[in-house]
């Protein structure tokens, strides 16, 4: 189902001439406002249309017939009576209607009456009609709200249930026993002091090996679209980067929480 | 053609009062705005913007960006107005927190979501990097993104590291010490880099001041650089297709 209607991307105010206008100025007033098309208007109502195809088929026959009797007017070529589609029409039912009768030009109505005009160009936009989709506002900007207080209510709560901490004042002379960096460190912390199984390689080898693995890590994470070149985007399909990701999380995860709790 | 009273006059009615008042608004805003509309086309734009299609299989899961930024500019906003009150030297920072949690107007409230929003925004972002992932949506056309991602993520990472010092209470020191020593396991410089990090050889006025420094001007502006990037980048390229 289309959500864009064709109102949505209609130009409105369609421009109208009577019927009685001369070829060469219908053809001057389409190209002083940049449009394609003109309705005809006959006193109060809309009675055709006159599209730049409708011209230029004109000056063909023009030329090869040489009728005496040859058109003069908006009236003599318009197309009557005129294709029209309802202002809240999905885009799609406007395409639909183009090309079942051959045409690049349809009249917009609302209940009936003359809004404006929708052309082929009005549909190009690639945008515009992505089945399934719902437009941004308000639909999705509703939910995106709704998100947005379930955050703010979170943090509410748990600053009332859980104030941030009020610790002593620093002193520089004195250690406390516990020193733990947040939790969001904790698991490199771990890895540091699990690195300690390089001790035998030298008195070098923890903190510089520790440090130098999760160096390593940490580019691989950067550099990961230039190293995983498979252009197939279902986890199933990439088999290493997926073995790679699931086990930095679990890494992160597992130790997290030895840190947390040794 | 509305003069006509029909058999849905009521709905035509309706719309006649919507279109009143959105003229009578056109007509105020106008004055002022209408010649700059007409430069600038601001209209189009906002309704091209907020037509823009969101496809059905952007779910949940989608929305943790969003929610990471809306944690972001809390801390933006609390993080200036702990700005009011917060002293950043060695003898009066402990003290001026102590003040905000206890004296100020709502201070603990300020503080409290501060605090809180640096915790959450590290699980928010974890959990949009991994969306990211699962969904292969690292890969190329945007590959770059990605990159622009973690630099956010690591900004992040200093931004809490860097604010953890700031109260100068006893865990906040002491974790400062140890952590500032890690970059000297980098080969060649890593020496230098604790240097420039602390200002000197022990945790002091000068790591205090260097760490406020980071924490409140030169990550922010990093930071927004960085999400402007982020943004623009999505705009452009749209969002990732379903699996
Ligand atoms: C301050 C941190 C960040 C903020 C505020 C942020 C915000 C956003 C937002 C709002 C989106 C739109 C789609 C969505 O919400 O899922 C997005 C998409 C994206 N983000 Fe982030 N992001 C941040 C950090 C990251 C990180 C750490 C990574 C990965 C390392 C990343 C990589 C991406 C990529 C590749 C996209 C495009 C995804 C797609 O098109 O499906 N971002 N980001």
């Amino acid at each position: 189902m289309s959500i864009v209607t064709v109102g949505d991307m209609m130009s409105r105010d369609p421009v109208s001439v009577a019927p009685g206008c001369a070829l060469p100025d219908a053809a001057r007033l389409m190209n002083r406002m940049g449009i394609r098309s003109l309705l005809v208007k006959d006193q109060d109502t809309f009675v055709g249309i006159v599209t730049g195809t409708d011209l230029a088929n004109q000056i063909i026959a023009a030329a090869e017939g040489d009728s005496p009797d040859a058109p003069r007017t908006v009236g003599d070529i318009m197309s009557s009576p005129m294709l029209t589609v309802e202002q809240g029409a999905p885009l799609r039912t406007a395409s639909e209607e183009m090309v079942r009768h051959h045409v690049r030009h349809l009249v917009v109505t609302l209940h009936g009456n003359p809004v404006g005009i929708i052309s082929a160009r009005d549909l190009l936009d690639p945008e515009v009609d992505v089945p399934g989709a719902i437009p941004f506002w308000p639909n999705h900007l509703l939910k995106e709200v709704v998100a947005a207080l379930l955050t703010i209510g979170v943090m509410m709560a748990l600053v009332v249930l859980s104030p941030a901490p009020m610790l002593h004042e620093a002193d520089p002379f004195s250690t406390p026993n516990h020193i733990k960096p947040e939790w969001y460190f904790l698991a490199a912390y771990q890895f540091l002091i699990f690195a300690d199984i390089f001790r035998p390689l030298g008195e070098w080898a923890p903190k510089v090996l520790g440090v130098a693995i999760m160096g390593l890590v940490t580019v691989i994470m950067v550099l990961l679209p230039f190293l995983d070149r498979n252009p197939d985007r279902t986890p199933r399909k990439r088999p290493i980067s997926m073995l790679f990701g699931i086990s930095c999380t679990l890494a992160f995860i597992g130790f997290t929480l030895w840190g947390h709790f040794s | 053609m509305a003069d006509h009273p029909t058999k849905d006059s009521r709905a035509t009615y309706r719309g006649e009062t919507a279109k009143a008042v959105f003229n009578l608004l056109s007509l105020l805003t106008g004055t002022v705005y209408g010649e700059l509309d007409e430069r600038l086309d601001f209209r189009t734009a906002l309704s091209r913007a907020l037509k823009k299609p969101v496809p059905e299989h952007v779910n949940f899961w989608f929305c943790f960006g969003g929610i990471t930024f809306l944690i972001f500019l809390i801390q933006v906003v609390t993080g200036i107005s702990l700005l009011l009150y917060y002293r950043p030297t060695v003898e009066q920072a402990f003290a001026s927190v102590v003040h905000i949690t206890n004296t100020v107007p709502f201070g603990w409230l300020v503080r409290g979501f501060h605090h809180w929003g640096a915790n959450l925004i590290m699980i928010t972002v974890m959990l949009h990097a991994l969306r990211v992932f699962f969904h292969g949506a690292y890969k190329a056309p945007r590959d770059f993104n990605w990159v622009v991602g973690m630099a956010l993520m690591f900004s992040l990472l200093i931004f809490g590291f860097s604010g953890y010092l700031l109260p100068w209470n006893e865990l906040s020191y002491w974790a400062t010490v140890v952590g500032a020593e890690i970059p000297s396991a980098v080969p060649f410089i890593g020496d230098q880099i604790v240097y420039l990090l602390k200002g000197g050889d022990v945790v002091g006025q000068l790591a205090l001041t260097r760490f406020f420094a980071i924490h409140v001007v030169i990550l922010p502006v990093c930071a927004m650089v960085l999400l402007l990037l982020h943004f623009l980048m999505i705009r452009r390229l749209g969002i990732s297709g379903p699996l």
